[in-house]
């Protein structure tokens, strides 16, 4: 079955989580529990620093990152998070400390990074769908980085309020009005307002 | 200013009504490649964070090193030799200085050199070096003479003057 971000539940295993747990007791469980990690959710890690971070290069390392710290964390897992929010709890954090880092080495304005990221998705059909659609992504971009964390969350990953609330730790209110807000903006910037 | 662009009935775009952004591409292969790299990560015994050098962290690397070469390749414009002059060379000035010197006029060099050390031209040297017993007497800075009952070597008394 190909997955595809957001729209593949049965990729979203729920019993990947009490396998987890169970094999946590020694250390050759350890290396078992996070070769399943790896299998299940090395893609979906992927494309959700990738919408964060952009660039393939960068993606690529925020991923490695993250599931070291994946590995030296593992021990430390008891079950109080489901597996998947505590993994893009981190992938997240790793992600928004990397764009951080490069907002501060960064000497580009909004406009020259645009240019750089034009072309970074791919395009649906038709000239007008492919406008609006690199216009969607642009706005998307222009979102500042944790609003832009819930958006792609709740658009792309199609995660509930509370699971989104266990991976950011910000409320279900305040994520609900991120996420208002950062579609408002989205239509703003698509209708030229 | 460009043209946004609209649905052709003239509607407002809205974000419910379109479809997502495609994926974008990936090199071939990469999640097969992406997968073994993450599982050997419990075989290293350090794994240490990926760092991808940037085009900055490359110049300052390099700025680095020559200052590190420029630091190792540094030597002092002063050659030693000037400020510490080699012990065969002092040795020399010596023999060249006391050559051809009879006992008399040694004498007078040493007595020349116990009065500048002393600042007192009475001080005189007796022919044997035990001659503390003369300084003592004729010296008349109590502290001084004071030290002077405590050593009994003539040339310890002429140093620490």
């Amino acid at each position: 079955m190909q997955w595809r971000p957001g729209r593949n539940k049965e990729a979203m295993q729920d019993p990947l989580d009490g396998q987890i747990i169970g094999l946590l007791g020694s250390e050759d469980g350890r290396r078992r529990a996070f070769d399943l990690l790896v299998k299940a959710y090395n893609r979906r890690i992927y494309w959700h620093v990738r919408r964060l971070v952009n660039a393939h290069e960068d993606a690529d390392d925020v991923v490695q990152n993250t599931f070291i710290k994946v590995w030296e964390n593992l021990h430390r897992y008891r079950g109080e998070a489901r597996v998947y929010t505590w993994l893009y709890r981190i992938a997240s954090n790793e992600a928004l400390n990397y764009l951080r880092s490069a907002a501060r080495r960064s000497t580009l304005t909004l406009a020259e990074e645009e240019e750089q990221m034009e072309g970074s998705y791919s395009d649906a059909g038709g000239p007008e769908g492919e406008e609006i659609i690199q216009r969607l992504e642009a706005a998307i971009r222009r979102l500042p980085d944790k609003q832009r964390l819930v958006f792609n969350l709740k658009y792309y990953e199609e995660m509930k309020y509370e699971e989104m609330a266990e991976v950011t730790g910000t409320s279900v209110g305040a994520l609900k009005a991120s996420y208002h807000h950062a579609v408002k903006k989205i239509e703003e910037y698509l209708n030229g307002d | 200013m460009k043209k946004q662009p609209q649905h052709s009935n003239g509607k407002r775009i809205s974000l419910e009504g379109l479809a997502q952004p495609g994926l974008p591409e990936v090199p071939q292969g990469y999640f097969e490649s992406l997968e073994a790299r993450l599982q050997a990560i419990p075989s290293q015994a350090t794994p240490l964070p990926v760092f991808r050098l940037r085009p900055w962290l490359i110049g300052l690397s390099t700025m680095a090193a020559a200052m590190a070469l420029l630091l190792l390749l540094y030597r002092p414009i002063t050659p030693s030799s000037a400020i510490d002059p080699p012990q065969d060379a002092t040795l020399a000035w010596l023999e060249e200085q006391s050559a051809g010197l009879d006992e008399g006029m040694m004498y007078d060099l040493t007595q020349a050199a116990v009065e500048e050390i002393s600042g007192t031209p009475e001080t005189e040297l007796t022919d044997a070096w035990a001659g503390h017993e003369t300084i003592l007497a004729e010296t008349e800075d109590e502290d001084i003479a004071a030290y002077l009952e405590d050593h009994t070597e003539l040339h310890d008394i002429i140093i620490n003057l």
